[in-house]
């Protein structure tokens, strides 16, 4: 059999399940969003850009759009900075090392909803450990979700305690490829450990960190679940990003219409978004 | 040799068909799909039990599908798309059922309905539409308040009726108990956040006040002449009740509102009956020390409630006969055994169960019987209403409003952002009429 032959069979199972799981309902979302459609049963009407055109004009979607881009944007910074740090961390020499990098990656491999319910429970403000902590160290207690903007942050920090660890693992990985002689190299040579850091460390790593910030980038903008259960998008539209405006257009208002159009405008979005990144941070440098 | 080849395919084709027809038309072979939105582990144990009764007495097989009630239109509306729609379901909203019903996948019950006879329903719970009726109810589901007695007798208050009396009570019971200059104990809680527990919990301050969102010609009328008024009272009211109201009611879930209750934080809670369960279970000392009442309205004379309706409904699938018949069973001679499953929680929809031995049997029920009789007085006497019902009939309308969140929004408007009331329903009323138009 040919080489050409045997790849395109190879690249066939993986090409199909594409395109049925994924181009496929793409492309019948993309159907959708130019259908005015009460829901999946009723009849629908084309109404062109209608839905689009509405959606634009709708402060509502713009206010999404910002709290989806603050939201990835913030937990995305501290996982990636948290990450590094933590990472450099765990590759330092010291007892109960092996111990530390296993239980370091626990908040990633719990599930959101825990995730989710052992934060709210915990910083409940009547029945929470934080909030009576704080007030046992002489603090009044806070908000945590009742006040538009504290909610916003009490979500992205627990994303960040969330997905930080797998950032740690990411850079953990490739630290172990950097060459000590290098590092042994450079302190002969009487550099800090800052320039060390920056001038081989940073360089040795930057493959993985344009990937991490990419793909943690698109994840975080595209998350659902976790301020689904934690705040349902509130208080007063505080926390609505695009996907919860998406889920609640479809599933929520009779909108299937609007509901897919909103998530083609965020798919566009990301996509230009990373056209732009990659044009910047190619890959091939990377 | 190939003759014979051909002539054994050709037998063993005839048998194969004649085998799909045999399954077709019998009974043995039906399955009726059942989608249950109980999740309770006693009811889903009874509906189990139930459906192995049911295919013992009569050959049809019952397969019940468990799942949480917002993802049961989903499921319904995949069931049908996939051209094996359930046979019989619950939905969240009354609105689902319209939207089914309006493509013509639900089947009327209207005749198993008049059989039981339509006056043994309470109001507002049959939902007729076109001149049938397309559920059968079983659960009404009110939001009650839950108030601590014991504190009541304690300040020398008694249980309020007014909204003046609602207000006293709770700064009265809004406390510093340990002299330390902080609240340890609040006179209130009532979820205000941004879902379905602030619209089913803590709804009925409005319709106590009049509050109506549609007319009887499906006109939106939130902040007409006639309802502004009240509407910005409403508001007022809520913004001047939070004060007593522990901290976190802006997010505050179901659970919270429990805890509340159950860990001696607030005296008065809004829930359904489902709170008596979870003092039984987590504060089992409070079980003499509450009482169930109505909201309060604005003459004192007819407590408010929210509904969160509860009822079975079938599906126009390849067995009709069987689901109709099967509902009929469950409705009737089963319904007894399914409502003591989660007995003060499932409150009957039909006066007759009230008056039933068999049904008043349960422990539970006697244990709490005064709590039961004040969800009976709300239904013969209450004001009845909830956002996603409002209207003359059912319909789509108030169901987007209420996934819309505009009334939580509105009250939130007020409380969090500190908008003015009138400034809050304008802001609203915009937001629902831009819905509407769509």
């Amino acid at each position: 059999m040919k080489d050409r032959t045997l790849a395109i069979l190879f690249l066939l199972p993986g090409v199909l399940i594409s395109a049925i799981f994924i181009l496929l309902p793409f492309l019948f979302a993309l159907k959708v969003s130019f259908y005015k459609m009460d829901s999946f049963i009723s009849p629908a009407t084309f109404c062109g850009l209608k839905n689009y055109l509405e959606l634009l004009e709708d402060p509502r979607f713009w206010l999404a759009f910002w709290n989806g881009i603050i939201y990835a944007v913030f937990s995305v910074f501290f996982q990636v900075l948290l990450g590094i740090a933590f990472a450099l961390l765990l590759n330092e020499k010291f007892i109960g090392r092996g111990f530390l990098r296993g239980a370091s990656i626990t908040p990633y491999i719990l599930p959101t909803v825990v995730v989710a319910l052992v934060w709210q429970w915990m910083l409940n403000e009547q029945i929470g450990i934080v909030n009576a902590l704080l007030k046992y160290v002489g603090f009044s207690g806070i908000s945590w979700f009742d006040n538009p903007g504290m909610a916003m942050v009490s979500v992205t920090f627990i994303s960040i305690w969330a997905w930080a660890p797998f950032v740690t693992v990411c850079f953990l990985a490739a630290l172990q490829g950097v060459p000590v002689e290098l590092y042994d190299a450079a302190k002969v040579d009487g550099s800090s450990s800052w320039r060390r850091f920056i001038d081989i460390t940073l360089p040795a790593i930057k493959p993985v960190l344009v990937v991490v910030a990419m793909l943690r980038g698109i994840w975080m903008f595209n998350k659902f679940d976790i301020i689904w259960i934690l705040t349902k998008g509130g208080p007063v539209q505080a926390t609505e990003h695009l996907p919860i405006l998406a889920y609640q257009k479809a599933f929520g208002l009779y909108d299937v219409g609007g509901g897919t159009a909103v998530a083609t405008l965020s798919f566009l979005f990301l996509s230009v978004i990373i056209f732009i990144y990659f044009r910047i941070f190619s890959i091939d440098e990377a | 040799m190939r003759r014979k080849f051909y002539w054994v395919c050709l037998l063993a084709l005839f048998a194969f068909t004649l085998g799909l027809d045999s399954t077709a038309f019998c009974q043995k072979d039906v399955t009726l799909r059942f989608l249950n939105c109980e999740t309770d582990v006693n009811t889903v144990a009874y509906l189990n039990k139930i459906a192995a009764e049911w295919q013992q007495k009569t050959g049809v097989k019952v397969v019940v599908e468990t799942v949480p009630e917002p993802e049961s239109f989903i499921k319904i509306v995949a069931s049908i798309k996939a051209g094996k729609p359930y046979d019989i379901c619950n939905v969240m909203f009354i609105a689902h059922v319209v939207t089914l019903a309006s493509e013509g996948h639900v089947l009327p019950v209207t005749s198993m309905i008049d059989k039981i006879g339509r006056s043994d329903f309470g109001p507002r719970i049959l939902f007729p539409w076109k001149n049938e009726v397309w559920w059968m109810p079983y659960d009404y589901n009110f939001s009650l308040l839950f108030i601590r007695k014991d504190w009541f007798k304690e300040k020398n208050l008694t249980p309020p009726k007014t909204y003046d009396e609602l207000m006293a009570a709770a700064k009265a019971l809004t406390v510093d108990i340990n002299g330390d200059g902080k609240i340890d104990r609040y006179g209130i809680a009532l979820p205000l956040n941004r879902g379905g527990e602030m619209s089913f919990l803590s709804s009925p301050i409005l319709w106590g006040k009049g509050v109506r969102i549609f007319d009887d010609q499906w006109n939106f009328i939130l902040d007409s002449p006639a309802m502004k008024p009240k509407v910005i009272e409403s508001l007022k009211y809520y913004r001047d009740l939070y004060p007593y109201m522990p901290p976190g009611m802006i997010s505050a879930s179901w659970g919270d509102a429990l805890a509340a209750f159950a860990t001696e934080k607030a005296a008065m809670v809004p829930y359904a009956g489902r709170m008596i369960h979870h003092i039984e279970k987590f504060a089992p000392h409070l079980a003499d020390k509450y009482q169930v009442i109505g909201f309060p309205s604005e003459d004192g004379k007819k407590p408010a409630t929210c509904f969160g309706y509860d009822g079975w409904f079938l599906l126009k699938g390849n067995n009709q006969k069987e689901a109709m018949a099967f509902l009929e069973w469950l409705s009737t001679e089963k319904l007894i055994g399914f409502l003591h499953t989660l007995s003060l929680h499932y409150q009957p929809t039909r006066y007759s169960i009230y008056k039933d031995p068999k049904w008043k049997e349960d422990p539970l029920l006697k244990k709490h019987w005064p709590a039961m009789e004040a969800m009976l007085e709300v239904m013969n006497t209450g004001i009845i209403n909830s956002i996603d019902t409002d209207g003359p009939s059912m319909d789509v309308r108030p169901a987007k409003i209420w996934e819309a969140m505009i009334i939580p929004e509105m009250i939130q408007d007020v409380i969090v952002k500190k908008m003015d009331p009138e400034k809050a329903l304008e802001v609203a009323a915009g937001k629902a009429r831009k819905l509407l138009a769509k």
